[in-house]
């Protein structure tokens, strides 16, 4: 019976997102790549620290489900599907560890 | 001359330094600037409450919200401390300085050129992570830096403590703990200023790509990097260090009850009631203000009017000054006083009487929503809407405030940062009525009710149809708004809507009493600015056509009613015709001259009615209230088909001049100044054509 419980709720669960836009609320990822053509908006996501790498938390979606909140860094920032489309998640946490 | 430009090109540290005072002062505006003053620049991410900081340090007003990009242009300050003058510079928030976006262009040039000895980075501890990385640009930029954690309070609430000392180090520049709003840490502040200029504190910054041996324009381009990778790679630098600086320093205790109840706070306005929520509380300020204004209009146009006519028998007040004045020998007085008593008096006072309730109402609320950190909330949510029309959802926000000012909703648009999507607020802003507007538009809903059914109604019925009424009129501003943003998109604004990145900021306690207090005197101030420049002229102009009588002892502004009847008839002014055709021509003839403010439409048209019966010179009568003045209009043949005419072309028509101003000055162009006013002013004239001709005329009365 446990197990069956289990299997249901795996099924249940989102699929894996492939794109920020794609993250279901509540879930976290971690960025992989930023594909934003435009420069300046690729410079804004990087001033919110949207970087590879970055541990992305989907907080909120409007209405329409677009755009999405998402909390970065502390901060908690809307970006609308044609940018999150293009920013590329991953659910598993990155290595690295750097010393100052 | 020689030795002049041999030291404007030295690199002497001394020579360079004042160099750039020199050219720092004469960039400071107001002259605040004392020669041993310390030039202090104030650096730092939008709402990190900034601009507390700047308020609490110089004792200065600036207006402060929870609102990213409150700043736009700097603004300056002084203070002294232990004998020492200090100018503030508050640079506009900029989350970094390696975009082109204006405001960053603002901060990054100041802080390079601008001559200030030292710079200050107010950071937001409750996101140090994201701050940092603007920390770590200014110190490439400039050699003294201070960096103020801010909002420590707020912090402290959330469960984050900071290592201080252990960032000091790590930066290499002085770092103080401070909450400005209940103004702790600001004397450690003014004293580390005074510190670190005078050279008692060292600053030593700990840089990534800099040595701090280049000049600073040089240092910039290092920054920015020469190539796309290599500035993607200076800022991805940037952030990977902040994000190391944040993991040594801050930590977080558990959950604590205020991050509780911000989550609570974001169920109940970002959930299924969130929409509810917004329209009861939208619904809520329109009411109290309309209800609040009408309280205080009345006693207020009162207190004028006894200043006007004291008495009638003892005939004392100013009135009696011109009746004093018809008894001399020269005429001329007697034209001078009318002109100055009976137009440019009675108009400015009515503008006020009008206009400073619902203002002193209105902004208080609305500044309350916006400290609380309700409004980016709302453009968030209605985003989608907006880039459908391929407009931005901060255009919510600048409406909103278009309800209280269409000028103020103009100067709103500073916070949308595409200039395409800011055209498009802009010129579209004056599609919802503002508080100047609303009196118009309540009246006339008045006179549409007078004698008919709801007349005798019992009051609590017929306000409440009334309000239904004021909701559909509201309602056909907003869709105008979103149809003609869209129309902006195709046509002569064309393009797509751009990137879009807008912060929800904490929700914050608004200091309630200090709000209202501050927004009550700012509304009163810019109120009684506007009735001595822009409604005194008007009224000056309105009573000299007035005063110009023609052969037939009409005066002149009969005479034009007259002339532009057929044009007012044509949009469905012209009501029953009852009045010998002169009704069109009016009500059009008032809203033309009610340019400089739309509050007093209404008076001027009754103001040419009386004329046109009396036969001659009338003055603007004063003491009438609503409901004497609707009945006055039904008596002058206006209909209920008139007065859908009159609410459809009020809502649409021209901006009035303080929005025209504010629209050419934020846009910088009287080109798209005359666009603005061609838009609505072509709105206004088809619907009323297509209404009349469409639909009215074939439905009897």
């Amino acid at each position: 019976m446990k197990a069956r419980m289990a299997h249901l709720k795996r099924k249940a669960e989102p699929a894996e997102p492939k794109n920020l836009y794609e993250v279901a609320v509540g879930q976290t990822v971690w960025v992989t790549s930023v594909d934003v053509d435009d420069l300046d908006m690729r410079r804004r996501l990087q001033d919110l620290g949207i970087i590879a790498g970055t541990r992305v938390l989907c907080k909120q979606k409007a209405p329409s489900g677009n755009p999405k909140a998402y909390l970065v860094r502390g901060a908690t920032v809307a970006i609308r599907k044609n940018d999150s489309e293009r920013i590329l998640v991953t659910t598993t946490p990155p290595e690295y560890a750097e010393a100052d | 001359m020689r030795l002049l430009s041999g030291c404007a090109g030295c690199a002497n540290d001394e020579c360079a330094q004042r160099r750039k005072k020199d050219t720092a002062a004469t960039q400071l505006k107001g002259n605040k600037l004392k020669p041993d003053d310390h030039i202090i620049a104030l650096a730092g991410n939008p709402n990190t409450g900034k601009s507390t900081t700047f308020n609490a340090l110089t004792g200065m007003h600036q207006h402060t919200g929870n609102w990213p990009g409150k700043t736009v242009a700097t603004a300056e300050g002084r203070y002294e401390y232990n004998g020492k003058g200090f100018v503030l510079v508050d640079l506009p928030g900029t989350y970094s300085l390696l975009s082109r976006s204006q405001e960053e262009e603002v901060a990054a040039d100041f802080v390079i050129n601008g001559g200030a000895e030292c710079v200050v980075v107010v950071c937001e501890s409750v996101c140090l992570e994201r701050n940092l990385v603007l920390v770590q640009q200014v110190m490439e930029l400039h050699d003294k830096v201070i960096v103020c954690l801010n909002l420590m309070d707020e912090a402290k609430r959330h469960g984050i403590s900071v290592d201080a000392d252990a960032l000091s180090e790590a930066l290499g520049v002085p770092v103080l703990l401070t909450a400005a709003g209940p103004k702790w840490g600001l004397e450690d502040l003014k004293k580390t200023i005074q510190d670190v200029c005078e050279g008692r504190t060292e600053c030593h910054c700990k840089r990534t790509i800099c040595t701090g041996e280049e000049p600073g324009p040089l240092r910039m381009e290092m920054m920015r990097g020469r190539t796309e990778e290599e500035s993607d790679d200076t800022a991805t630098k940037f952030v990977h260090r902040a994000e190391r600086l944040s993991a040594k320093t801050v930590t977080q205790s558990g959950e604590t009850k205020a991050i509780k109840r911000q989550r609570i706070m974001d169920k109940l306005i970002m959930g299924k009631l969130g929409i509810p929520i917004m329209i009861v509380l939208l619904f809520f300020i329109f009411w109290f203000t309309l209800f609040g204004a009408d309280l205080l209009t009345d006693p207020l146009q009162w207190c004028f009017n006894k200043i006007y006519i004291w008495n009638d028998d003892t005939g004392m007040g100013l009135h009696n000054l011109v009746t004093l004045a018809s008894q001399t020998s020269w005429p001329g007085w007697y034209y001078i006083t009318t002109v100055l008593i009976d137009g440019v008096y009675v108009i400015a006072t009515k503008v006020i009487a009008v206009m400073l309730p619902p203002m002193a109402i209105f902004f208080p609320l609305f500044t309350l929503l916006e400290d609380f950190g309700y409004l980016p909330r709302v453009a968030f949510r209605l985003d989608n809407v907006f880039r459908k029309c391929g407009a931005c959802g901060k255009q919510s926000l600048t409406m909103c405030m278009g309800f209280g000012c269409n000028a103020a909703g103009v100067v709103g648009c500073r916070i949308i940062d595409s200039p395409r999507e800011r055209k498009i607020a802009i010129l579209t802003n004056n599609f919802v009525p503002c508080n100047g507007r609303f009196p118009t538009i309540t009246l006339v809903i008045g006179v549409m009710f007078e004698n008919t059914l709801l007349d005798s109604m019992n009051i609590v019925l017929s306000s409440l149809v009334s309000a239904v009424v004021l909701v559909v009129v509201i309602v056909i501003g907003i869709l105008y708004t979103i149809g003609i943003s869209k129309f902006l998109t195709k046509s002569i604004l064309k393009g797509e809507p751009s990137s879009f990145v807008l912060e929800l900021p904490p929700y914050r306690k608004p200091q309630v009493l200090k709000v209202i207090g501050r927004s009550i005197w700012d509304r009163t101030l810019k109120v009684l600015y506007r009735a001595v420049v822009v409604a005194a002229p008007a009224g000056l102009i309105i009573c000299i056509l007035s005063l110009i009588t023609l052969s037939d002892g009409n005066s002149l502004i009969v005479h034009i009613a007259q002339w532009l009847n057929p044009v007012g008839t044509a949009l469905g002014f012209g009501g029953t015709l009852a009045w010998g055709g002169v009704l069109g021509g009016t009500l059009l003839i008032a809203f033309i001259l009610g340019i400089p403010a739309n509050e007093i439409v209404i008076p001027i048209a009754i103001m040419i009615l009386t004329m046109y019966a009396a036969g001659g010179y009338a003055p603007m009568i004063t003491e009438m209230g609503d409901a004497t003045i609707a009945e006055y209009l039904v008596s002058a043949g206006m209909t209920w088909k008139t007065c859908i005419s009159v609410m459809l072309f009020s809502l649409l028509h021209w901006p009035c001049a303080t929005t025209i101003l504010s629209i050419k000055n934020e846009l910088n162009s009287w080109k798209w100044a005359g666009v603005s006013v061609l838009v609505p002013t072509l709105c206004a004239i088809l619907t009323c054509l297509v209404l009349n001709w469409g639909i009215l005329w074939w439905i009897p009365v």
